[in-house]
């Protein structure tokens, strides 16, 4: 027998979850910052906002990333390393090798797509776990960032390299948050609309239907990752930017909050399902509350302590709604 | 009335075991089809040849009289052979829609390109005609698979596999009723029946005699790996069906088992 528990059902837990899924996500988002606002006089500071957009906008194109290869059952632990890999060897390329801004810049991207594909090409035509692959990744490339820079720190790049970001129009908005907004509006249309988006659900929801019906495994994989490691590379940029100096030890603990970022954003941490709009607003609430954590003057560790729980939580509603409602 | 479907001689071997032992199977145009036996019977194994996940060690499949050789699932569906599985194969999180085009998505054409972009509101449109034209009834085909029934799973199955671009042949049903409850199952019974009537010749495996003789034309038998006998459902019994299944009885004089 079926019974159907979801929306007519006065469980207000499982209401709670279905809400949640379906906006409740914006309504918390203002909320916080309406909180924050009326916390803190520095919350509404143009500074502080730009600098919260910033921190948005990094965290955010890495969940981006991060949310194609979810959508395809996988996980990237490999962001942080790779952010920092790319930043560290563009800062090495226009610093010590003198090659244009501009070239560096897509050379940068361009290895960190690399680095995402052979990611999933390991994962999906050897068969070792996208967790195992990933986490190696996560270790080897930080490995490969201490080995070639050590404890230097890079700093003082031109205005190219730099304006990803720390450039504003018109001295307000930054050149970060569009860059985030061009991203999350063809990201969401090739999720949604192209065959490669449609590919890499499907993959994600059920290996075996896809494979029957001819979709190529190994192929939306190993595409899901490159797309992360574009968004890396990307990241990685606008992170050299905004700080203009770049060191071994930067974007640690990316993978954590991208992942959270995707999951408080509605999509399945097991595949199948993917929202960009959720993600970005996802990375925009970790934002917010890593910011207000700050300005607030709490010690900052409760920031790690936090995000874990809401990761647990955002994995969590959802399962125990499903299980209700397949009951 | 040729045969569109002739097995001649199958044997699969598995390591050791004998799956299947010299069997043939004729599959008239427009019947319905029943493969029936018990467990380890080789009814999957069957299947899986006729649908090319197997190729069998030794025998012969003729297809409307010409002779073929099956390599993959993909060759088989273009002969128009289209199996839909016990589990289903559908994607649960996706729509009936998507479900129904999945791995031959609509897409955009701009001029004579086509766009790896896909054509939303063509699938949609399609996909309402084709449940119309099976008489599936899916309430909202924009609602994902994981909310509906079992039988609307089926009947979003069925749809996929008729939803060929090559005109069908032979559609392999594999258990159709297996995880249904009693309503369901006389829906997807009648879905049979009327499917029959369009033309489309079926072969279902089941464990079910019941479904087997309410909507079958003809049975074959399968015991261990052997043939043991094809029969007109009007004129057998269940317990002659039976008999055949456990290999009491048998109208192959070589292979009786005593």
């Amino acid at each position: 027998m079926t019974v159907r528990v979801g929306i007519y059902s006065s469980d207000l837990l499982v209401r709670g979850a279905r809400l949640w899924q379906r906006g409740g996500i914006y309504l918390a988002l203002v909320l916080i910052g309406l909180g924050l606002s009326f916390l803190s006089p520095m919350f509404l500071t143009r500074l502080n906002l730009i600098e919260l957009v910033n921190y948005v906008a990094i965290i955010g194109i890495v969940a981006i990333g991060q949310t194609f290869v979810i959508a395809g059952r996988g996980i990237d632990l490999s962001v942080g390393s790779v952010v920092a890999f790319t930043a560290c060897i563009m800062a090495t390329f226009v610093k010590d090798y003198s090659i244009p801004p501009v070239l560096t810049v897509l050379l940068g991207v361009v290895i960190a797509t690399c680095i995402g594909a052979v990611h999933g090409f390991l994962i999906g035509r050897l068969g070792v776990p996208d967790l195992v692959v990933t986490l190696a990744g996560l270790e080897v490339w930080r490995g490969f960032t201490y080995l070639l820079f050590e404890e230097r720190v890079i700093s003082r790049f031109d205005p190219f390299m730099r304006f990803a970001g720390n450039y504003r129009f018109n001295d307000w908005l930054p050149a970060a948050v569009i860059i985030l907004l061009v991203f999350m509006v063809i990201a969401t249309g090739i999720m949604k609309y192209t065959l490669l988006g449609r590919y890499i659900l499907a993959i994600g929801g059920n290996r075996k239907a896809s494979e029957y019906v001819g979709i190529n495994y190994y192929r939306y994989k190993t595409l899901s990752y490159a797309i992360s490691g574009f968004a890396c590379g990307i990241a990685a940029w606008i992170l050299l930017g905004r700080l203009n100096a770049v060191q071994s030890s930067l974007a640690v603990g990316y993978e954590l909050q991208s992942v959270a970022a995707v999951v408080i954003g509605g999509s399945s941490l097991f595949g199948g399902v993917a929202s960009v709009m959720g993600t970005v607003a996802g990375a925009l609430m970790i934002a917010m509350i890593r910011n207000g954590l700050l300005i607030g003057g709490v010690n900052f560790y409760w920031y790690m302590i936090i995000l874990g729980i809401l990761l647990v939580v955002s994995v969590a509603l959802p399962a125990w709604e499903r299980r209700k409602e397949a009951r | 009335m040729d045969p569109i479907i002739s097995m001649r001689g199958i044997v699969k071997h598995f390591g050791g075991v004998t799956a299947l032992d010299h069997v043939d199977l004729d599959i008239l145009p427009g019947e319905v089809h029943a493969l029936v036996g018990d467990n380890g019977a080789g009814k999957s194994t069957l299947i899986k040849i006729l649908s090319g996940v197997y190729t069998p060690d030794a025998g012969e499949i003729r297809v409307d009289g010409q002779l073929v050789k099956f390599s993959s699932p993909r060759q088989t569906r273009r002969l128009g052979i289209e199996v839909i599985y016990q589990d289903l194969a559908l994607v649960e999180d996706f729509d009936a829609v998507s479900n129904l085009f999945l791995g031959k998505e609509r897409r955009i054409m701009l001029g004579s390109q086509t766009l790896p972009i896909l054509n939303q509101s063509l699938m949609y449109r399609q996909a309402l005609q084709i449940f119309e034209r099976v008489r599936i009834k899916i309430p909202n085909v924009r609602q994902r698979i994981f909310y509906m029934s079992g039988g609307q799973r089926q009947g979003v199955a069925i749809g996929r596999a008729l939803n060929s671009d090559n005109p069908i042949r032979l559609l392999i049903m594999d258990e159709p009723t297996a995880a249904l409850g009693v309503e369901e199952t006389s829906k997807v019974l009648d879905l049979i029946r009327h499917l029959k009537t369009q033309g489309v010749t079926i072969l279902m495996i089941s464990h079910n005699l019941e479904d087997v003789f309410a909507v079958s034309d003809r049975i074959t038998a399968l015991k261990t790996g052997r043939w043991t006998a094809t029969v007109r459902t009007a004129e057998t019994t269940k317990e002659e069906v039976v008999s055949y299944i456990v290999g009491a009885k048998t109208q192959r004089p070589e292979s009786v088992n005593f």
